[in-house]
């Protein structure tokens, strides 16, 4: 066998348990191409399948087809939102909510201390850079400062989202991105947008609010929605964002353990971070209701 | 796959939201089509097909490369659910049949670019084959042989196995039951169900690695395999 064999057979118990992310399926593939003593592991293995399902094609074939054809489908539906959708979205988003920025602004509460109870979310705590998502406090739950946070509480459809972000001092890279993904691969574009590449500037040391809120039933559906934040030393574009997104989509879910996701998915956001301690990131997920919470 | 229509759905049988949600390409409409027709259309591809081309008679005889035969579904597919096949497709013709074209399309363009000529045929004549085909015909004798050797390997990975997990097995791939319906015979989840067998798998798959790192399995089960992959790589014997 070549080197390479025992990064095959992990590759192939990940496929056989329909735990292999879109990348590593490129690289399983590439490597039984482009090796016949691969090949001859790969056939071994599911022949071994279908021996054991006493099935001509074992179940575990067909469903590792399945998931390369959801990859495809994933990633022709964040191709297929047109520009113009998206930015129409967002001008009336930004619009419908001016009157609720005002407002947040108004009443938004002194940055909070790095104790004060938010939780650094996404890749573990230690990073330079943690995210939150915050929606109205409803009668019952725990609220601070009039809000809660979305990843714990969720949202209702017609509720307002802020987010909040926290900095470790000291980092070069001072550009703040956020984006989300829906399950059906949508991008929601929070900042920079269609209409504006600029992107955020940070303000490191204490949770800070974002300067914008969103209107969630403009452009948001029922659902569930990861949030995933880029520090970085400037704005991706929309195209990068795009495909940062269409990468994301592709992976499988991940647990806390896991690499920042700038990380999971480096050739990718290669443009934006040639190395990885080029960026921080974080991410998180809130479920927004039909009904109020 | 036949499909019968019921008062209600569209005439391919499937249920108009399907049909919506497929021409519109909504990931799960894919998935429930893909589903629906997938264990078809890999037969086909295993067991492979004749045909008439230029008057002479021909017989693809079926990949028995595992990956081959993906590659091959994934293309299948891959075609099938193109935004402008999807957008087209009007859910009056029966889909299946249409699929089995593109798969036949998908093999035959295969063998033309190993520089075997056969007659193009275009994707968009579903139910209209350039080619006569005769349907499926059973496993070759070659891929009867090459699976003794791997159906001993499994023999000895069985015998590694709990009562339970031999008893899972028994139910799903002898007694040929859903994994709803062992879950119920078994008194368990059917997430369980699901889950008890993705760990089998990855058993099996460590437990042929482990043979091939002991050198019991280099040999026979690696050479057959790869010999018959070799043969089959021009796939076509004529009739």
């Amino acid at each position: 066998m070549k080197r390479g064999s025992s990064a095959l057979w992990r590759r192939l118990e990940d496929a056989v348990s329909g735990t292999l992310a879109a990348r590593e399926r490129e690289r399983l593939f590439d490597d039984v191409r482009a090796d016949p003593q691969a090949q001859a592991h790969y056939d071994l293995a599911f022949e071994a399948l279908r021996e054991l399902e006493q099935a001509p094609v074992a179940q575990a074939e067909l469903d590792v087809v399945e998931a390369w054809l959801m990859d495809d489908a994933r990633a022709e539906a964040v191709q297929a939102v047109p520009w113009w959708r998206r930015r129409s979205g967002w001008f009336a988003g930004v619009f419908a909510v001016a009157a609720a920025a005002a407002l947040l602004m108004t009443l938004r509460p002194s940055p909070p201390e790095p104790d004060d109870g938010f939780q650094a979310r996404g890749a573990g705590d230690e990073h330079g850079l943690a995210i939150d998502a915050l929606c109205p406090q409803r009668s019952g739950n725990n609220a601070r400062h009039g809000l809660v946070p979305a990843a714990e509480y969720g949202c209702g459809l017609h509720d307002t989202l802020s987010f909040a972000y926290r900095v470790e001092p000291g980092l070069t890279p001072d550009v703040l991105t956020l984006f989300g993904l829906t399950a059906t691969g949508d991008v929601l574009y929070y900042a920079p947008t269609p209409a504006d590449e600029a992107g955020l500037a940070v303000h490191p040391g204490t949770w800070t609010p974002l300067p914008m809120v969103v209107q969630l039933d403009v452009n948001h559906d029922p659902g569930a929605v990861v949030v995933y934040g880029l520090l970085s030393s400037h704005a991706p574009t929309v195209a990068q964002i795009d495909a940062m997104a269409a990468a994301l989509a592709a992976q499988p879910a991940v647990g806390l353990s896991a690499p920042q996701w700038h990380e999971r998915i480096a050739d990718d956001v290669h443009a934006l971070c040639p190395t990885s301690s080029d960026c921080e990131s974080a991410e998180l997920s809130f479920s927004i209701h039909e009904a109020p919470r | 796959m036949t499909t019968q229509a019921r008062e209600g759905d569209a005439p391919n049988g499937w249920s108009w939201r399907l049909l919506e949600g497929f021409r519109a390409g909504e990931p799960n409409a894919l998935r429930d089509v893909y589903r629906r027709y997938a264990q078809d259309v890999s037969k086909q591809l295993r067991f492979g097909f004749s045909f008439d081309s230029r008057g002479r008679a021909h017989r693809f005889v079926g990949y028995s490369s595992a990956f081959d035969l993906q590659d091959a579904l994934h293309e299948t597919f891959r075609r099938a659910f193109e935004p402008r096949a999807r957008q087209g497709y009007d859910g009056i013709r029966p889909y299946g049949p249409y699929l089995r074209t593109i798969a036949r399309n998908v093999v035959l363009r295969t063998f033309r670019k190993r520089e075997i000529s056969f007659p193009a045929i275009d994707d968009d004549d579903a139910g209209k084959p350039a080619v006569t085909a005769w349907g499926d015909e059973g496993p070759s004798p070659e891929q009867t042989v090459a699976s003794a050797e791997v159906r001993t390997l499994v023999q000895n990975f069985l015998g590694t196995l709990s009562g339970d997990e031999r008893r899972l097995l028994e139910v799903r791939f002898i007694e040929g039951k859903s994994q709803r319906d062992a879950a119920e015979i078994l008194g368990m989840g059917r997430q369980q169900v699901r889950s008890r067998e993705a760990k089998l798998r990855v058993a099996l798959v460590r437990y042929l690695k482990a043979q091939g790192e002991s050198g019991l399995l280099s040999n026979a089960a690696l050479m057959a395999l790869f010999a018959l992959t070799q043969l089959l790589g021009t796939g076509m014997v004529r009739g």
